[in-house]
Order: C-alpha cells, then sequence, then structure tokens
C-alpha cells in the first residue's frame, strides 16, 4: 500500500543549473520542469544575443545513446541520418530529433520531452540507453560565442575548422566535452554536451569569460524545442 | 650540492667568505634550496656543509624554513581564473541547505558531515540515515556475452547471477592486485548495471574497453554514472520510509538482502539495490539524475517522522569500520591482493580463466604472507592512519583507518598485520603517528565485524 507524502507523486525534473537560476530570478517552463523560460526580459536577452552573446541552459530535453557495431545500421534503417562526426536532423511522425554521430559505432539522439524515437533494439551489437539526465547542453549564442570559446577551449574552432553541424571532442575549461557548432540563422552558436555534474562549475567559467564580450543568460524562449 | 641551481660547495664558502654566514641569509643569496626541487636533495647537505664552513653543528645553526609552495607551481597556473574543473551531485543544493562540511573527492564535492559523527551515526544504528553516493561510477553492460565478460574481468563468477540480484565485486590486475570494488546487479538477461569506487571508474571503463578492443564479444560498455543520482537508506526505520514511496512490496519476502529491483520510488522510475556498506537494512536507489533533488525531498518528507537524518563520509567511514568492509585504496594499496586481504572468498579459482587468475594462484599455493585484520585500541590515544605497528622497535605492519565509534564507545580499525598475527586477540602495539614524538598505544586484533558479526541487521 502507498502512501502519498507531499510532493512525491509530483515529480518535478530539474536541471543541474536549478539554483544558478533560481539566483538569477528565472521565470520557469510553463510545463513546471525547473529550466528557465527566460530571465524576465526576454526582449532584452534576444538583443543581447543578436549583438554580443547569451548563454542558454537548453532543456529539458530526452537523450538516446545508440552504441555499438550495429549502430550505423540500425539508425539508417530506422530512416535516422546518421553521420560520424556530423549533427543531422530527423523528422519523423511530428518533432524534430537530431542525431549527433558522436563516434563511427555512437550516436545521442537529442529530442524534445516525451517524443517517440523509432525502436533501435534488436539488432545484435546495439545498445540503446536513456541518457537524459546524464548531460547539460548548454548553447552559446551569438556573434561573440566562438572568441569567448576560445578562451577556454583549445580546438581551433574557425569556420573552415568546424563548419555548421560540425562536432568535435575538446576540452572547455578543462572539463572533457561535445562541442558542435549550431548556428540559429545567420547567429553563429555553438552547442556543449557535457556531464550534467560539471554543469555549474562550466556555467561559471563560461560567464567569467564571456564577461569582457558583453555575454548574458538567455532563457530557452530563444532556443525552442529541440 | 644544489643541482637545480648550480651552487657548489666553493659558491658557499665564497658567500660565508663575504658575510652571509647566517644560514638563512645565505641561502638568500645564493638560492641553494630554492630552485625547482625546493630543497628536497640539498636541504641538509646545505646545512651540514654550511655548519662545516662556519665551524658550527646543524643543532646550533637549525635548518631553513620550508614554505609553501612545496612543489613548484608554474605562473601560469596562479594566474587567471582557476580552471580546476568541479562537479556537483543533482542534490549538491540539498546539503548546502543542510549547512554540510564538504570534502573535495577528486573534482567531487562531497558532504563529508552535516552535524556531528555521533548524531549521524545514532542516526543510522537507531532510526534511518540517508547519504548522497551518486558519485559512485556507473556502468551498464548490454549483450548477450556481458556476464561472460564479466567473469573474465573479475575472480569472482557474475554469469550466474540471477536476474533481480546483485553481487559484490571485487577486480584485480594482472598482478592480481585489487584496484576497484563496487556491485553487479543483473536487471536482464543480457543487462547488468556495475557500480565502482568513486574514483575508479575511468580507470575502470578504460580497462574494460581495452580488453573489448578488437574483440568479437557481444558486449557494450555505457557509461551511466551521470545519469544517476543516488542515495542510501540504511537503518531500522529504512524500509518503513521507502514502503510510503512506492507501490511496489518492500518486504523482506518480496525484496530481501541482495535484491536488485526496477520500479517506480516517489514516482520516479529507479533501480533499487538491497545492499548495506554500513551494515544495516539498506536501500540503493538510483534515478535520474534530472530527479535527484526530488528524491531527496520526498525521502526526507517521509522519514521526518521516523528521525531521517542525513549523513556524511565522516560517518559512513566510521560505520563501515564497525563492519570492518574494507575501502580499495585507503586499506588496500599497489600490492594488496584479494587472498591476504580477506577476499579470499570471491576467488574462483574454479573458472576457466580470469585476469589475474595466474598471479592469486601463486599467493594461494605459497600462503598468505601479511593479512589485513581488524584492531580495537585497548590503550590510550586514536592512532593515525598510516601509524606503524611495532614489535620490540621494529615495524610489523602499518593501520590503515582508525576511527573512535561512538556506538561501540572506542577506537578500533583497520590494519596489515603479518598472516600469523591476525587471530583474534593477538596484542598490538602501535604508534600513534607523525608528530607524537614515537609514542605508541596498545590494541588487540578483532578478525569479525566489532557491530553485528552474523548479518542479521542486513538482512531483516
Amino acid at each position: 500500500m502507498t502512501t502519498t507524502v507531499g510532493n512525491a507523486n509530483r515529480p518535478v525534473r530539474s536541471s543541474p543549473l536549478e539554483a544558478v537560476h533560481a539566483r538569477l530570478m528565472a521565470r520557469w517552463r510553463a510545463d513546471g520542469a525547473r529550466w528557465p523560460l527566460d530571465y524576465g526580459n526576454p526582449s532584452a536577452e534576444a538583443a543581447a544575443a543578436q549583438s554580443a552573446a547569451g548563454l542558454i541552459d537548453r532543456g529539458p530535453l530526452d537523450k538516446l545513446i545508440v552504441q555499438g557495431p550495429g549502430a550505423a545500421g540500425a539508425l539508417r534503417g530506422a530512416s535516422l541520418g546518421f553521420h560520424p562526426g556530423r549533427i543531422s536532423y530527423a523528422l519523423i511522425n511530428g518533432p524534430k530529433l537530431q542525431v549527433w554521430g558522436v563516434a563511427p559505432d555512437e550516436a545521442i539522439i537529442l529530442s524534445a520531452p516525451g517524443v517517440k524515437v523509432p525502436d533501435l533494439t534488436g539488432p545484435q551489437g546495439v545498445a540503446v540507453v536513456n541518457l537524459s539526465s546524464s548531460f547539460s547542453v548548454l548553447m552559446l549564442i551569438g556573434p561573440d560565442a566562438r572568441g569567448i570559446l576560445a578562451e577556454l577551449c583549445p580546438a581551433d574552432l574557425g569556420p573552415v575548422a568546424v563548419p555548421d553541424l560540425q562536432i568535435v571532442h575538446t576540452p572547455v575549461a578543462n572539463v572533457r566535452v561535445t562541442l558542435a557548432r549550431q548556428d540559429m540563422g545567420a547567429v553563429p552558436a555553438f552547442t556543449v554536451l557535457a556531464p550534467r555534474d560539471y554543469a555549474s562549475y562550466l556555467w561559471e567559467s563560461v560567464m567569467h569569460a564571456g564577461a569582457p564580450f558583453g555575454l548574458v543568460p538567455v532563457g530557452n524562449h530563444l532556443a525552442g524545442e529541440a | 650540492m644544489c643541482i637545480c641551481e648550480d651552487v657548489t660547495v666553493k659558491d658557499v664558502k665564497q658567500a660565508v667568505s663575504e658575510g652571509f654566514d647566517n644560514l638563512e641569509t645565505l641561502k638568500r643569496y645564493s638560492t641553494v634550496t630554492m630552485g625547482p626541487c625546493q630543497g628536497k636533495m640539498c636541504h641538509s647537505l646545505s646545512a651540514r656543509v654550511h655548519a662545516a664552513i662556519t665551524g658550527q653543528s646543524v643543532a646550533t645553526t637549525g635548518l631553513t624554513t620550508a614554505r609553501p609552495p612545496f612543489q613548484p607551481v608554474p605562473l601560469a597556473a596562479l594566474a587567471g581564473p582557476h580552471l580546476a574543473p568541479v562537479r556537483q551531485t543533482a542534490m549538491h543544493d540539498r546539503h548546502s541547505k543542510l549547512d554540510a562540511t564538504w570534502m573535495d573527492m577528486g573534482e567531487w564535492k562531497r558532504p563529508l558531515l552535516y552535524t556531528s559523527v555521533g548524531q549521524e551515526c545514532k542516526a543510522v544504528r537507531e532510526a534511518v540515515g540517508v547519504i548522497d553516493v551518486s558519485t559512485l561510477g556507473k556502468l551498464e553492460l548490454r549483450g548477450a556475452d556481458a556476464g561472460a565478460f564479466l567473469d573474465w574481468m573479475h575472480p569472482n563468477r557474475f554469469s550466474d547471477l540471477r536476474i533481480g540480484r546483485v553481487r559484490y565485486r571485487a577486480m584485480c590486475d594482472d598482478a592480481g592486485i585489487v584496484i576497484d570494488d563496487g556491485t553487479v546487479a543483473r536487471l536482464g538477461p543480457d543487462r547488468f548495471f556495475l557500480t565502482t569506487t568513486t574514483g575508479t571508474l575511468d580507470a575502470v571503463e578504460q580497462w574494460f574497453k581495452w580488453w573489448l578492443a578488437g574483440s568479437s564479444r557481444d558486449v557494450q560498455v555505457i557509461n551511466v554514472t551521470s545519469e544517476y543520482a543516488a542515495i542510501n537508506l540504511a537503518g531500522p526505520r529504512a524500509r518503513d520510509v521507502i514502503a510510503r514511496l512506492t507501490t511496489m512490496d518492500v518486504s523482506s519476502k518480496a525484496m530481501p538482502y541482495l535484491a536488485a529491483i526496477e520500479g517506480e520510488v516517489a514516482g520516479v522510475p529507479a533501480v533499487i539495490l538491497r545492499i548495506g556498506f554500513v551494515g544495516e537494512m539498506g536501500y540503493e536507489i538510483h534515478v535520474p539524475a534530472d530527479y535527484g533533488a526530488h528524491l531527496w525531498d520526498a525521502v526526507f518528507e517521509a522519514g521526518r517522522d521516523l528521525g531521517i537524518a542525513a549523513f556524511g563520509i565522516e560517518s559512513q567511514r566510521v560505520l563501515r569500520l564497525e563492519k570492518l568492509h574494507l575501502v580499495v585504496g585507503q586499506d588496500t594499496d599497489a600490492l594488496s591482493n584479494p587472498i591476504e586481504s580477506g577476499l579470499d572468498w570471491l576467488v574462483k579459482a574454479d573458472k576457466p580463466d580470469f585476469i589475474g587468475r595466474d598471479a592469486l594462484a601463486v599467493v594461494q599455493s605459497r600462503g598468505r604472507k601479511n593479512s589485513l585484520a581488524g584492531f580495537e585500541v585497548t590503550g590510550a590515544g586514536v592512532p593515525a592512519e598510516g601509524a606503524a605497528i611495532v614489535r620490540n622497535g621494529q615495524s610489523i605492519g602499518r593501520v590503515t583507518s582508525c576511527k573512535w565509534s561512538p556506538t561501540l564507545n572506542k577506537a578500533i580499525g583497520m590494519c596489515w598485520v603479518p598472516a600469523e598475527d591476525a587471530v583474534n586477540g593477538r596484542e598490538l602495539t602501535i604508534r600513534l603517528g607523525v608528530g607524537t614524538d614515537g609514542k605508541t598505544t596498545t590494541g588487540k586484533v578483532q578478525t569479525r565485524p566489532f557491530y553485528d558479526p552474523e548479518g542479521a541487521r542486513l538482512r531483516m
């Protein structure tokens, strides 16, 4: 017999940066998930991101890892694009999926919460594991995004070395992350996929490096869903 | 004389003749001892040379004062922002609100203590305690060959582990040295959930992948450490707490000791392991980390009227010592094999082969030279960890852990001693440690757990 105690039956999914956003007076998403919709002035945030740079804690997003020698075949068989070192987008029965080809035998699928992903289990040599909580997804957007990352990251992130949708494995602030260029129209943007435990440290490090550039926190209103 | 700064005996004589005959001024003038080794090679030599030249003794002149940095530090490391990564668990802010004292464990921040060891241990032994164990390394192994692979990687056996059960694991390298321990739970026919110690995850993951590289085994190793936040709920009232948070049958019949169950806790999907590092009825609950703070809040709310309290690493260290549960890397070192560490029961020599088998066969045939044993302090004081155990002035062993146990009202610990001394009641002479002028205390060996030696409380 279950006794309902307090909020036991009302789970709340929380960003690893919940406390940081709370200090920044975030307004939370309408669905209750503890990710910021904005910080009180969405138009000012958008303007700052267009003219300098903005940092977004994207989420909540679901993440599925597909790994093993049969991963590429399983993904392509399900009509999900798979290109190692690149992000592919897939539209299957609705919302957009991002397929990050993080290795020749490994992909991470990012989607809005609850979006149904085709069944990829079955073939031998493929493991499909839900890692929705594992990664924090930070997006650095704006004309100065590349300059800010250059302060923290040894990799060449220039437009030739890293064209749009290119994935790079590199340290950022001495944390091993998966980073991808993911421009928003004409505005340069980089998405950092980092283990969630480092989220606070990375947020502070990026904000510190970005202060001279005028970097501001920006809510999810600018990034939309996956 | 000073290789780093290229200072010779002649240079020192010259400096003294120029009036720098005080050791401290001689150091500053000649830069002897001030190079990258920071005096490690020339500190005492330079003092003796100076004493000889000035016709004094080192007892009279003394030594120069050692000051930090004791290791050379590049200026680049001191300039600008300190980009030293910090990892926080999903419950970090909950610990801050409880005024936790923090400790650094690698990159992780972990609560060392919330109130006092006495209060926290009392809560675990008499009511229910909760500790954040999210920092444990976690791996999922998938594939048809996962069980056989785990058999190959460990001295003990996992291919026969039933679905829904969890088993202790200790892993050895090729030389039969214990390099990690934790648990393996079987969650499906081809699905294993494995925990490692906080500090060894990367090494274990790399070790697994190294052995799988180029192999045709159907095994996928997925690091799920960041995916799961985890708590250990321990104490005689632990079942009462979890029963309020789930529809599952959590009775000892449905969820006995060493059960591994997937279900919902506090409305969140969870992996529940019935294990007890601290020696009480325990539930290790792993949930997706985005719900970690929610789980923490729900557990505290459910246990409020049952005397629930958070406990930190310091209390956990005391509680596990009462059970004589070893900590790899603390009670073992780079020479410790499972047979001499008291883990001989898990070495399955009848298996076809496993990493470290040949080395362990040698240990089994020659017999134990040393043994890891428990001890209680019968004299005054609490020996420092690392303190020597002596006999007739000679070191015969060392203390690996020693704490004051508020439950037992005495100091207890673990130590390495010659195998023939690892018998109940054997008297020991134990140095108290550095800075105690060689003072000793007395103790006696204990080979069985101090607390609940039959393990009845784990199986409640």
